[in-house]
């Protein structure tokens, strides 16, 4: 072993991560997407003809492309955008260059070859002429509109019957689409525009394409919220963007994730912007995370699988007691507490001898080779497998150290009482202390830079809980599917002590205490332009909600709330005379700040002046 | 910044897992124990390696040739004693003299100090000195020396959202949700080499540096001397020197397409001549010629955010690796336009050009009452005659018992008890910011000229 347990300069130590290349070709077992000229995003996975044992290897589908199972060997070694055609022998790579719609002048050459049904060899010479036209077009007055156009559903002379013919006769797609054309009666007679649109159309069905497209959090997110974005609770890629960036993800950093209602994107892009230095903590509900599958989806590489920590929720939210408890069961005669799995995987040697009965067994019950080997195989990733897991205990351990402490250092339980929910009896600070006594949590604290949340459960109680995790000053961010839920939050974060109706009215503005600044409740809006000369504009349809976001900065506890009591306050308002804050419900008035923001207690400013602002600022830096 | 610094390495769990290659007859010559071993070394080859694992690479043809360098590197990456824990150590907890520090006035008013002994920070609400801020621990309120300590700001640790929100503008800035929205759809991760330009007020350069630390580098062009010379001393300020090279360079190399217009027109128009000269004054040791200067397939991403970013495309394309992504960020469509058609020229696929805007929310308690529900009265005679009495007497007639009774009953009314209502509600702001730019995305194909030409100019 060449490290040693104290830390060293990270200089000191080369690591395989500094050279950190986005594959450029496809790699055996790698996940990838295929991006179709529809829009459509279809996951997939490149899987060898033999099919080797592998840690990512299971038994799911190479590719399903519109209800058809296509292999997926003959991509391996291909560069991420590579386009793909989808014939009937499979998926065809194309060459470099070739773009997701076909070139306009397969058609056109088809064009020339296909007389339309009525033979009028004239008309399809002409309507070939018509698609060059459209190369050209620019904003000039177009010889063609619609004002001949009926929709009487006749255009079309071709019927259905022989549409299906011709595709289960094997007939190349693009004579299909040559077809299709020159037995429209209306196609002459559309503008430019319109017949591009029209054989684009066409192409996208008859001649499909797609283009390999590595798997990244962005492409993983839009693929997912395409697919079923309720199932992602509408998470958008975008909003997967600002939630990284506004919980300052970076590098080497300590990251507690919470994104059981978000199938685990959260987890699988913050390890990827993460690259492998630092740790995520990720918290799953029930034995094991239901979600695996998606993170797999990222082709995590060693070092970003091991900074990926899952953590079961109970870990966090679960008591001191009953964790204590736990933990003295495992106390042996002389007061050490036995942590079963660390013996166990410090007991395995690399490369692990064969035990005598097994040996035994191998020799004599299972005996054929391949069996012998496959029989090794599998042992020897498990062995792999548990040697590079942290134990229950460990892990226990790590998150403990995660977690605030009180003089004492004794862990503490939650941001604020957890009496409020029931009723809070004071107005001063309380914090919920229990007893810890647990030896076991001897490193130092290290809590979390950031807190990512993106849960169904309560949103209030569960940032209340996780905050003694998250070190003073640093951003969390929740997100959540509806509005109302973060509202609650919103009001309990930014005004702790003063809500309720057991809370004085007369109270100063001044004594409530915010437990975070710089609060911030959003949505994005996010809209997608088809760019093309002379036909700019936005898509016809959009996603209307890409989820609402929740983010502050924790204030210190200690330092960061205020001092000051109640009756100081008082005698310092009467010092500095009358106030000039209207008689009826400070409290009231006082929300319309829009976070517990600083300055001078007697300044009040409403959110609505906030507003304009910012956009006059916005305005003059421009 | 914090991201900015050196990490620390610990032994994790995969590092003291001892796992690595052997030598086959490492258990001894027995062929069973030289199964083992292979099988051993197999699974450490598909722990380490993963997907990049030559040894499943069998099934492709072209690896049948003899072991090569690359089979080598990677066979050399099966090591246990490579993979150990990187992180930033704790974040210091307190601030030091020279922090950068920001300073949270109130929600837009942020600004930020270089923590200095013997300086005070002032504001309307007050006179902070720095001493104060001294050893204090990040996320704390601080009260103002004066005013009998009513005005406080709080101080927090600098983040590159912050930072942006508190900097001195020198330029327009990139907003925060375009900012995040960059960096994510560029698919930045640690290590990468990216390029931007220009620098501007260095507020997306840091947000771009904070995802490709610890050991990528950012290389950021701006043709205004000043600029990129305070954009230097600014990165180098916060800890960020080693992640990012400052060139002051303009990518477009218009010097040059401006000189190439006047001999081909051979009549230069008198505004150009101006430009030039304005351009030579500027640029002392830029050449002029354009480009990134740093040779083909350099970057993994490419930034630009430039009046004329058509211009730098075809320098972006020779500079772009194979599948890099590059972004153009520009606040109008004719832009975009232009752009757009460049990038296909220079055989980018995956086009799309995209537009986000931040909708923030007002939250609130509002009080609800409910309608209220007193009956107007309806004179009768009784009342008609007393108030006629009054109107009479010049209305000082004092009131009777039963009109006393029933004000009693109107405020009791008023009062209904659970006639108030309170409920959190929510309302986006009355103004937004309405458009910041259009954002256009790309990957580099790999088929692209990689020499640029002049006759597409």
């Amino acid at each position: 072993m060449t490290s040693t347990a104290t830390p060293t300069p990270f200089t000191t130590t080369a690591s395989p991560m500094d050279a950190n290349d986005p594959p450029p070709t496809l790699r055996p077992y790698d996940h990838f997407l295929l991006h179709f000229a529809d829009s459509r995003q279809i996951f997939a996975q490149a899987i060898p003809k033999s099919r080797h044992k592998s840690p990512s290897c299971k038994t799911y589908p190479p590719c399903k492309i519109n209800k058809r199972t296509y292999a997926t060997h003959n991509l391996i070694g291909l560069p991420y955008g590579t386009v793909l055609e989808v014939t009937r022998d499979g998926l065809l790579p194309l060459p470099e260059g070739q773009d997701l719609l076909p070139d306009e002048e397969q058609v056109r050459e088809a064009l020339l070859g296909v007389t339309s049904l009525d033979g009028d060899a004239a008309t399809t010479t002409h309507q070939s002429e018509m698609i060059t036209a459209s190369q050209d077009s620019t904003l000039h007055i177009t010889p063609n509109d619609n004002r001949n156009i009926h929709d009487t559903n006749t255009s079309q002379t071709l019927t259905q019957q022989q549409v299906t013919s011709l595709l289960s006769t094997g007939t190349d797609g693009c004579q299909i689409v040559a077809a299709l054309i020159s037995n429209s009666s209306t196609f002459a007679s559309k503008t430019a525009f319109s017949q591009a649109k029209y054989l684009k159309r066409k192409q996208m069905k008859y001649m499909p394409r797609c283009r390999i497209v590595r798997v990244t959090p962005e492409s993983l997110c839009s693929a997912m919220h395409a697919k079923d974005s309720r199932r992602i609770c509408n998470l958008r890629s975008d909003t997967l963007g600002y939630i990284l960036s506004s919980a300052n993800v970076s590098a080497g950093q300590r990251v507690l994730v919470m994104d059981t209602a978000v199938q685990g994107i959260l987890s699988a892009a913050v390890t990827r912007r993460m690259g492998g230095y630092g740790s995520v903590l990720a918290l799953f509900e029930g034995q094991q995370p239901s979600y695996l599958e998606v993170v797999q989806r990222m082709n995590l590489n060693v070092m970003e699988r091991q900074s990926l920590k899952w953590v079961g929720m109970g870990e966090v939210f679960g008591s001191e007691e009953e964790k204590r408890r736990q933990v003295e069961v495992l106390r042996d005669e002389s007061g050490n507490i036995l942590d079963v799995e660390k013996r166990d995987r410090e007991g395995i040697q690399w490369p692990c001898p064969l035990m005598s009965h097994t040996r035994n067994y191998l020799l004599n019950e299972v005996k054929e080779e391949r069996k012998i080997k496959e029989f090794l195989d599998k042992r020897c990733s498990r062995f792999a497998r548990k040697l590079t897991r942290l134990s229950m205990l460990e892990l226990r351990e790590f998150v403990a150290s995660c977690k605030e402490r009180d003089e004492n250092g004794n862990s503490v339980d939650s941001a604020v009482d957890t009496t409020m929910e029931n009723d809070s009896t004071t107005n001063s600070i309380p914090r919920g202390i229990k007893p810890n006594g647990n030896s076991g949590t001897t490193n130092p604290i290290r809590q979390c830079d950031s807190i990512i949340i993106a849960t169904k459960y309560d949103p209030t109680i569960t940032i209340l809980r996780l905050l003694p995790y998250l070190a003073p000053s640093c951003p969390f961010v929740i997100f959540h599917e509806f509005l109302e839920p973060l509202l609650e939050t919103f009001r309990t974060l930014q005004n702790y002590g003063t809500q309720g109706d057991n809370s004085d009215p007369s109270m100063p503005m001044m004594c409530r205490r915010n437990i975070a600044i710089n609060l911030r409740l959003t949505d994005t809006w996010f809209r997608e332009y088809q760019v093309l000369e002379g036909r700019t504009h936005p898509n016809m349809t959009m996603s209307q909600n890409g989820g609402y976001l929740l983010m502050g900065t924790k204030l210190c506890p200690k330092t960061g709330t205020n001092e000051m009591d109640p009756e100081t306050v008082r005698m310092l308002r009467a010092k500095m005379g009358p106030t000039r804050r209207p008689k009826k419900g400070g409290k009231e008035k006082g929300g319309e700040k829009k976070d517990g923001s600083g300055g001078n207690d007697k300044r009040k400013s409403g959110g609505e002046d906030d507003a304009k602002q910012e956009a006059k600022k916005a305005k003059t830096s421009s | 910044m914090d991201f900015g610094r050196p990490m620390v390495c610990n032994p994790g769990v995969v590092a003291k897992s001892n796992i690595r290659l052997v030598p086959e007859t490492y258990l001894g010559d027995d062929p069973l124990d030289i199964l083992v071993c292979q099988a051993s070394n197999d699974a450490a080859k598909d722990l380490f390696l993963g997907n990049d694992n030559p040894s499943s690479d069998s099934t492709k043809k072209d690896t049948s040739s003899e072991p090569t360098n690359d089979t080598e590197k990677h066979l050399s990456r099966v090591d246990h004693a490579l993979y150990a824990e990187h992180h930033l150590p704790a974040p210091r907890p307190t601030i030091q003299p020279g922090d950068l520090v920001v300073v949270f006035e109130s929600f837009n008013d942020l600004n930020f100090v270089y923590a200095t002994p013997n300086e005070v920070f002032s504001n309307r609400n007050g006179h902070f000195p720095h001493h104060d801020f001294i050893s204090k621990p990040y996320g704390c309120k601080i009260r103002s020396k004066n005013n009998n300590g009513l005005g406080f700001l709080y101080l927090l640790r600098p983040t590159p959202e912050l930072w942006a929100r508190s900097l001195p503008h020198r330029t327009q800035i990139v907003h925060e949700l375009d900012a995040s929205m960059i960096v994510h759809y560029l698919n930045l991760i640690p290590n990468m080499v990216v390029c931007e330009s220009g620098t501007g007020s260095g507020a997306m350069s840091h947000v771009i540096l904070r995802s490709i630390a610890p050991k990528g580098k950012l290389h950021t062009y701006e043709f205004n001397k000043i600029r990129a010379d305070k954009a230097r001393v600014e990165f180098q300020g916060h800890g960020l020197g080693h992640l990012v090279e400052v060139h002051h360079r303009d990518v477009c190399g218009k010097k040059a397409l401006l000189n190439m217009n006047q001999q081909e027109s051979n009549q230069p128009a008198a505004s150009d001549e101006t430009e030039t000269d304005e351009i030579k004054d500027k640029d002392s040791a830029d050449d002029g010629k354009g480009g990134f200067q740093l040779g083909e397939s350099a970057a993994h991403a490419i930034f630009l955010d430039l009046p004329e970013p058509w211009l730098a495309v075809k320098h972006a394309a020779f500079t772009l690796k194979t599948s890099g992504r590059i972004c153009s960020y520009s606040p109008c469509m004719e832009q975009t336009q232009r752009t757009v058609v460049a990038l296909k020229q220079y055989g980018f696929h995956s086009i799309q050009t995209v537009e986000a805007r931040l909708k923030e929310y007002f939250v609130d308690e509002v009080e609800m009452e409910a309608p209220p529900t007193v009956l107007p009265a309806i004179p009768t005679e009784e009342t008609a005659t007393l108030e006629k009495e009054r109107h009479v007497a010049g209305g000082v007639l004092p009131k009777e018992d039963s009109e006393v009774n029933s004000d009693i009953e109107n405020a009791e009314n008023k009062l209904q008890p659970g006639a108030k209502k309170r409920k959190l509600c929510a309302r986006p702001f009355s103004q937004m910011r309405g458009h910041t730019a259009f954002l256009t995305f790309a990957t580099a194909g790999g088929s692209m000229p990689r020499i640029p030409d002049k006759s597409s100019m």
